[in-house]
């Protein structure tokens, strides 16, 4: 009777192996087979959506930024009291998705959390993609983009001089730190990729991939020095990360703006952007994983693991959403409540209740079902749904909070105008066309991370079960 | 001087390269005479080769450059082109820490790449010793040894488990 009794309740219990990538190797020639596959072929589908894609950027955002050049700053919808609009909302946007790569990439590798291996590449170069979109609003909300080079800080005969006490001066160092470094983390476990595909190809892509590759050859000191490189890199892009975001808050923070002028801006931000960040890594790895065949590499395990982690940024974007809140409510300040009002029943309430849904009540409902954290439907309608909320965020927070300040007189509305919104949509369409250019280009998988990954996982029995034992390989 | 002659074994177990490797120590060679060339990133301790320890000089070096390059754009220029306002001090300390941190990272992680980029002698364009069957879950065992034991080593090889056991040429890569 007694022995019956586990059986009864589903024991011995075994998981099954076949789901988890680093306990179903395949040769390594076969998984270098399933990644190059998708690169050399590019059928009419592909050319299509390139096409389409350079369309849009071309006239959305070229067409529309030339045509802003030509017309003035004054056909955009920023006026009085609202100097900053979505061309910043944009920016900080952006700057959210980019720490998807850093925080999937780096600091799942600091924790040795193994189902990064086949995600990380994908996810990186999302953060170098991004930056690049975010890097080129500030130079857009310039309007006159031509006096850029007012910023360099050198002598001058308009006795000119940067303000480096200033937070967007601060961006802007921190901007290009976090791209410099990201772009190089991206590239550094990409080499032995790259000279794996430099002999897997001839013609002009062997060319390619012989110069990215830099001459690697394998040979163990060069092992050495890149697991050195990455793990340097690792650590180092952590801190960076956090003061990108932080410093990006602080160009609002810094000021004595009602709803802006908080100490707690810098964590929400961060919390934010992670949010965004790793919701979108969701959106592109279903993509990619649909589009490139890679289901070998990307399994319901790495979906539903990401999903668990954006479950808990939804948690703690909320922690601090309500703390902001709560602590101006309390306040009793009159014009932080009239703010409070004014996202509550003003012209922009609907944008805050869509923002309070697609990051707080979806999330919440869903993401805590194992079914749906392995649906890809499911996820991909969730995560897409997160970055619209977290876009909305953003705008309520720029140009919504502008619009109340502490002088009732100087009161107003924003209202965007066609370019604005015309220049955001094809930042959208460039990064996509970046994405799926590189993905033609670049081994979107590390296959030897995957394959280090395969040697340090076994399954040993335990008692009545068997278990995955990982082993530490250094 | 002895003539020197590269052979190169391929072997598909990591311990049996580990043993090849062992057995050559015993036949004279020393460990710069022989070199893994691996598409997987099998550990010095996996192959019983003594590990490389290195203190990241050159990444501390990079990082004290930026933190010098934040220094001057954040205090040099300052006092160069001060700008005084309602009695401030001119070069402020807690402004001044953001892009201090912000520089010294640059520096660290471009160190850290120029490291690797040093060290591992990049970018090469020269030919080289490689086989690419090392893509295909080859590991490849390259000795440069007297050309006096050249048939030992290859002998050693054969008895070790290698695959296949030739004398390389360097070729374009």
């Amino acid at each position: 009777m007694l022995a019956e009794l586990p059986r009864k309740f589903g024991w011995p219990h075994e998981d099954n192996p076949q789901e988890r990538l680093l306990l179903d190797p395949l040769p390594q020639e076969e998984m270098n087979r399933i990644m190059l596959r998708p690169m050399f072929r590019a059928g009419p589908g592909w050319w299509l959506v390139v096409a389409l894609l350079a369309s849009v950027v071309l006239v959305c955002f070229v067409g529309a930024w030339a045509y802003m050049i030509r017309w003035g700053m004054g056909i955009a919808g920023i006026r009085r009291p609202v100097f900053w609009g979505i061309f910043i909302a944009t920016m900080v946007f952006w700057i959210g998705i980019s720490h998807s790569g850093t925080f999937v990439s780096a600091i799942l590798r600091v924790f040795n959390a193994e189902y990064r291996r086949p995600i990380t590449r994908a996810a990186e170069l999302m953060t170098s993609f991004s930056l690049i979109c975010a890097g080129m609003f500030p130079f857009i909300h310039l309007g006159r983009v031509w006096t850029a080079y007012y910023i360099i800080p050198m002598p001058n005969q308009r006795q000119i001089w940067t303000n480096f006490q200033s937070p967007l001066a601060w961006d802007l160092f921190a901007i290009t730190t976090y791209l410099i470094g990201s772009t190089l983390y991206v590239y550094l476990p990409m080499i032995p990729d790259l000279a794996m595909a430099r002999d897997h190809t001839s013609g002009w892509r062997h060319t390619l991939y012989k110069w990215l590759s830099l001459g690697w050859r394998g040979l163990e000191y060069e092992w050495h020095y890149l697991h050195k490189a990455i793990m340097i890199f690792a650590f180092a892009i952590i801190p960076v990360m956090f003061s990108v975001h932080t410093i990006v808050s602080w160009d609002f923070a810094m000021s004595m703006h009602v709803g802006w002028h908080s100490s707690i801006f810098g964590p929400y931000f961060v919390v934010g952007a992670i949010f965004s960040g790793v919701s979108a890594v969701i959106t592109v790895l279903l993509v990619v994983r649909r589009t490139m065949r890679l289901e070998y590499f990307l399994r319901p395990e790495h979906f539903d693991a990401l999903a668990k982690l954006v479950l808990i940024f939804s948690f703690s974007w909320t922690y601090f959403f309500f703390n902001d809140y709560l602590v101006e409510w309390y306040g009793g300040d009159w014009v932080g409540h009239q703010l409070l009002l004014f996202q509550a029943r003003g012209p922009i309430a609907p944008l805050w209740y869509a923002m309070l849904l697609f990051n707080i009540v979806i999330p919440w409902l869903t993401l805590w079902n194992k079914r749906i954290r392995r649906s890809p439907i499911a996820l991909f309608l969730i995560t897409i749904g997160i970055n619209v909320g977290m876009y909305l965020e953003r705008v309520i927070i720029i140009p919504g909070f502008l619009q109340r300040n502490s002088l009732p007189f100087n009161w107003g509305d924003y209202n965007p105008q066609w370019p604005e919104v015309s220049i955001a949509l094809g930042t959208m369409a460039l990064f996509i066309l970046l994405y799926t250019v590189a993905s033609k280009v670049i081994p979107l998988i590390p296959v030897w991370e995957v394959l280090e990954g395969q040697l340090s996982h076994t399954r040993r029995r335990i008692g009545r079960t068997v278990v995955t034992s990982v082993a530490e390989l250094e | 001087m002895p003539k020197k002659i590269a052979i190169m074994g391929l072997f598909t177990e990591v311990g049996a390269t580990a043993d090849a490797l062992e057995a050559l120590r015993v036949l004279g060679l020393r460990e710069e005479d022989m070199n893994i060339i691996q598409g997987v990133p099998y550990t010095a301790k996996m192959l019983g080769r003594p590990k490389l320890h290195e203190f990241p000089w050159f990444s501390i070096l990079g990082a004290l450059a930026g933190f010098a390059v934040a220094l001057l754009l954040t205090w040099g220029t300052l006092v160069l082109y001060p700008v005084r306002v309602g009695g401030r001090p001119i070069p402020t300390i807690p402004t001044s820490i953001v892009l201090w941190y912000e520089l010294t990272m640059l520096g660290l992680l471009l160190g850290t790449f120029l490291t690797l980029i040093w060290k591992c002698g990049f970018p090469s364009t020269r030919p080289q010793y490689y086989d690419p069957l090392i893509n295909h879950s080859r590991i490849a065992l390259l000795c440069d040894c007297d050309l006096r034991i050249e048939t030992d080593v290859k002998r050693v090889l054969i008895e070790r488990g290698a695959e296949k056991v030739y004398e390389p040429e360097r070729r374009p890569l």
